[in-house]
């Protein structure tokens, strides 16, 4: 899915309850969360401005409860979740979460009602199986101590750029 | 230097912006009704199926709706929950209006009884002192 995925995190998002990352994959010049709202703010408007409130609640206020997330959307495991969409709205945006501290966002789409598993869109399945093979890489970049949490367990630290050298 | 340092997120600022106050409180209320629920569920040591007997209702994924803090709860909603969870989803968290008044000694410069005069000029001298009320309640996102 993609040699090279960097994490950035979100200022706007990220507050004294949690941190919101996302991510530039290879040499693309816009981030997977930019891309998402890029790609759906005409037609998904309020679910978009839905979405950003959210998050920034979530990151200053909250943290990213359980709840508010839905999870196994990934491997067994793997932390890969979606944002509940706004009711009556099918606009998912995947995730992978790192308890109530940490979440990376990925990019999404709309989930037409015509289609029942995400793996119907070709879109929602790359987007999906990115974050999929990215938390796998994270997990060990962590197990090799190239990255780990902050010590209040906010943050990411050490090397932010995830290589995936079994890409072809 | 790597490209991240650069990453541009004003698009984000734009969106804020397009969200009104009133927006973003109700965005906000609706995460905080989940929170709230949830906190209490954990307190009382029950899971969503509990809560679902309790409010005598058969379809789980309401309470993961609920919980999800994407949900436009009714009042009436709000009441029975509360209701079986033993919380108050309307009661004011905000700090109590503090009244300070303010009576000055006044001098008496009439030779003679002038009661009306001074009285007066307490009643219309006191001060009433907000500044322990935060009416400007909303977060400011800052980056």
């Amino acid at each position: 899915m993609f040699s090279r995925c960097q994490l950035i995190k979100i200022p706007q998002f990220s507050g004294p309850m949690g941190s919101v990352y996302t991510i530039l994959i290879d040499e693309e010049e816009i981030t997977a969360f930019k891309n998402f709202v890029m790609n759906n703010k005409d037609s998904f408007k309020s679910e978009i401005k839905d979405i950003v409130g959210r998050l920034a609640i979530m990151g200053f206020k909250t943290g990213m409860k359980e709840d508010f997330f839905k999870h196994y959307e990934g491997n067994p495991g793997d932390g890969v979740c979606a944002l509940y969409d706004k009711e009556d709205s099918n606009l998912r945006l995947y995730c992978i979460r790192y308890g109530s501290q940490i979440i990376i966002v990925g990019g999404g789409g709309h989930k037409p009602k015509s289609i029942r598993a995400f793996q119907e869109d070709e879109n929602l399945k790359k987007q999906n199986f990115i974050l999929r093979d990215l938390s796998k890489l994270i997990t060990a970049k962590m197990q090799e101590k190239e990255m780990w949490f902050s010590e209040d367990d906010l943050d990411f630290e050490g090397d932010l750029t995830i290589e995936n050298i079994n890409y072809e | 230097m790597n490209k991240l340092a650069n990453e541009n997120f004003d698009f984000i600022d734009d969106i804020l912006e397009e969200i009104s106050p009133v927006e973003m409180k109700k965005i906000e209320q609706r995460i905080l009704n989940a929170e709230k629920i949830r906190k209490a569920m954990d307190a009382k040591g029950w899971n969503n199926t509990k809560l679902l007997e309790v409010m005598k209702m058969k379809s789980p994924s309401i309470i993961t709706k609920w919980l999800s803090g994407t949900h436009n709860f009714t009042q009436d909603t709000l009441v029975e929950i509360g209701e079986v969870l033993g919380i108050n989803f309307f009661g004011k968290e905000e700090d109590p209006i503090v009244s300070e008044y303010y009576f000055p000694i006044i001098e008496n410069k009439t030779s003679g009884f002038d009661s009306f005069s001074s009285l007066d000029y307490i009643l219309n001298s006191y001060q009433i002192n907000l500044s322990g009320y935060k009416n400007n309640n909303h977060t400011e996102f800052q980056a």
